[in-house]
């Protein structure tokens, strides 16, 4: 009983005697793998031939174009991590400078949070933060040109919780005054940094993006 | 006669956009059509382990090379060490010139790792000494238990590594780096389920210990292809190197540079070489399947990238 294994043939060799404790023996000794690939008892399995290659090229366009939709992906999740980080410090410090100069009376008349942050939030953080979505947005619209010339899904992030009404409901409990200084900062912490912030939530439309993109070109 | 060719040669159609780079293989942009693979030699980790053995993670590569060479170029100024700064000097450039974004990506390996298990083990013995002090650091989420299991399977896989470089003086070389490959996938296994844990558990990723696992797990991996690459056994190494890109896609491309401790740009960076190491082992099953189909014996390839003595990395041209 004897068994010859090259690495670009299998060949088996069997007792075929036609008897039934032949066929017993053969059963017995017949390779696993033959059952799931219908290797023939006592036959040849004829593997690729040597020359044949076994990798398809056309897989290599397929994960090159992974490879640019992932570096945009990260590229964005670090340019929206950096900026976000930035425009809440910036914003943070604007808070901190306008208590810093609020009087007796200011603090009497205080307006609700939402209200008397809404003009600066628009001014410093969702229009900066509005033109670098853009410009990400532009870089994965020209790729994807490159690339995709016949996608025409639109490749564009949903800013609508940079908007103000989404602002306005997240800040509205909160009085504009000195004693509130540390409640609004970390409000705005969360609400841009935290695990269901802005950052975090754009983070995600990119990752989507990116996934939707990949799984569209996969061979 | 292995068709081994200078990739400097290639430069300045690669800079042109006539040719592309996608991991370690190069194409003609016109047809796709695939113009030859970017190689490593043997040079490349004897530079890296006698000049930067203390290199920790692909990140540190690039700047401790650069520091280091100049401090000891001035300080001694024998033969030796100035004909390795000068292959330093040319592993840079090419990699440059081939546009290898990490430089840490020689750390890796560019085409099959041609370390000579010689060489790996001492690159495994530097990963054993840094993840004994970031293991010793780190209390949380990181039990007795576990540092203890650890511990077990990097001596296994210390071991399994010496008994591949001495199978040469077996009797029966082939069947023992069978044994050892076998051996080598449970190993590649337990880093494999250490880092994917890492990966899927809540917070930050803390990337010095992750760099130390995923180092552990790719000199796993090396080692297996190149005692399958050495049987000649390529067809099967063909299939293990594709089920080991497609293991680094899964456990990689979901990484993000905000995944990890320290800074978005140290984040950026990790990614980055995330993505160079996946590209480099989604392009080895080419290069083996272009060694196989073109009938070149994997013995016969390693030994000829172990015995290059000058150029740090070769382009086996494919046309």
């Amino acid at each position: 009983m004897g068994r010859s294994v090259s690495s670009n043939q299998v060949s088996y060799q069997t007792s075929s005697s036609g008897s039934l404790w032949g066929k017993i023996w053969a059963f017995l000794n017949r390779d696993v793998r033959s059952f799931c690939r219908q290797l023939p008892i006592g036959g040849t399995l004829q593997l690729p031939a040597p020359d044949k290659p076994m990798t398809n090229p056309d897989v290599l366009v397929s994960l090159a174009f992974q490879r640019r939709v992932l570096d945009w992906r990260d590229n964005a999740h670090a340019d929206i991590t950096r900026s976000m980080t930035n425009l809440c410090q910036a914003f943070s410090s604007h808070v901190d400078s306008t208590l810093g100069k609020a009087g007796l009376l200011d603090d009497l008349f205080s307006d609700t949070a939402d209200k008397a942050l809404l003009h600066e939030f628009i001014r410093q953080v969702e229009e900066p933060m509005h033109a670098h979505l853009d410009q990400q947005e532009t870089a994965l619209t020209s790729l994807v040109k490159q690339e995709m010339p016949a996608y025409k899904e639109s490749v564009a992030f949903r800013k609508r919780r940079l908007g103000a009404e989404a602002f306005c409901p997240y800040f509205c409990d909160l009085r504009f005054k000195t004693s509130e200084r540390e409640n609004i900062i970390r409000r705005l912490e969360i609400w841009m940094l935290g695990s269901d912030g802005l950052a975090a939530e754009f983070r995600k439309q990119a990752t989507q993006m990116a996934d939707k993109l990949i799984k569209e070109r996969q061979v | 006669m292995i068709p081994f060719e200078i990739p400097a040669n290639f430069a300045t159609q690669l800079a042109a956009g006539e040719l592309v780079r996608y991991g370690s293989i190069l194409k003609s942009a016109a047809t796709g059509q695939i113009v030859g693979h970017l190689q490593e030699t043997g040079v490349v980790q004897g530079l890296l382990s006698s000049l930067a053995p203390s290199v920790s993670s692909p990140l540190s590569l690039a700047s401790n090379l650069v520091n280091l060479a100049p401090n000891i170029y001035t300080a001694i100024q024998t033969g030796r060490i100035k004909a390795e700064i000068s292959q330093i000097k040319t592993m840079m450039g090419t990699l440059q010139s081939m546009q290898v974004a990490t430089l840490g990506l020689s750390l890796v390996g560019l085409g099959v790792s041609v370390g000579s298990f010689f060489y790996m083990r001492k690159r495994f013995n530097a990963v054993e000494a840094r993840l004994d002090q970031i293991v010793d650091a780190i209390n949380e989420g990181f039990d007795g238990l576990r540092k203890a299991a650890l511990r077990e399977q990097r001596s296994r896989t210390k071991g399994l590594i010496q008994r591949a470089e001495h199978a040469r003086e077996h009797s029966n070389p082939k069947s023992l780096y069978e044994d050892v490959a076998a051996k080598l996938a449970e190993q590649a296994a337990y880093f494999e389920g250490e880092i994917s844990f890492m990966v899927t558990a809540k917070g930050s990723i803390p990337a010095d210990l992750f760099w130390q696992l995923t180092q552990s797990l790719m000199l796993c991996n090396n080692v297996r292809l190149d005692c399958g690459i050495r049987n000649n056994e390529l067809q099967h190494t063909l299939r293990t190197s594709e089920e080991v890109a497609t293991e680094y896609q899964g456990l990689f491309n979901s990484l993000t540079p905000t995944d990890f401790d320290g800074s978005i740009e140290d984040g950026l960076r990790t990614v980055r070489v995330l993505r160079d190491i996946t590209d480099s082992a989604a392009s080895k099953p080419y290069l083996i399947d272009y060694l196989r189909t073109r009938r070149i014996a994997g013995d016969e390839y390693l030994s000829k990238l172990e015995q290059e003595k000058e150029n740090p990395l070769l382009m086996l041209k494919a046309s």
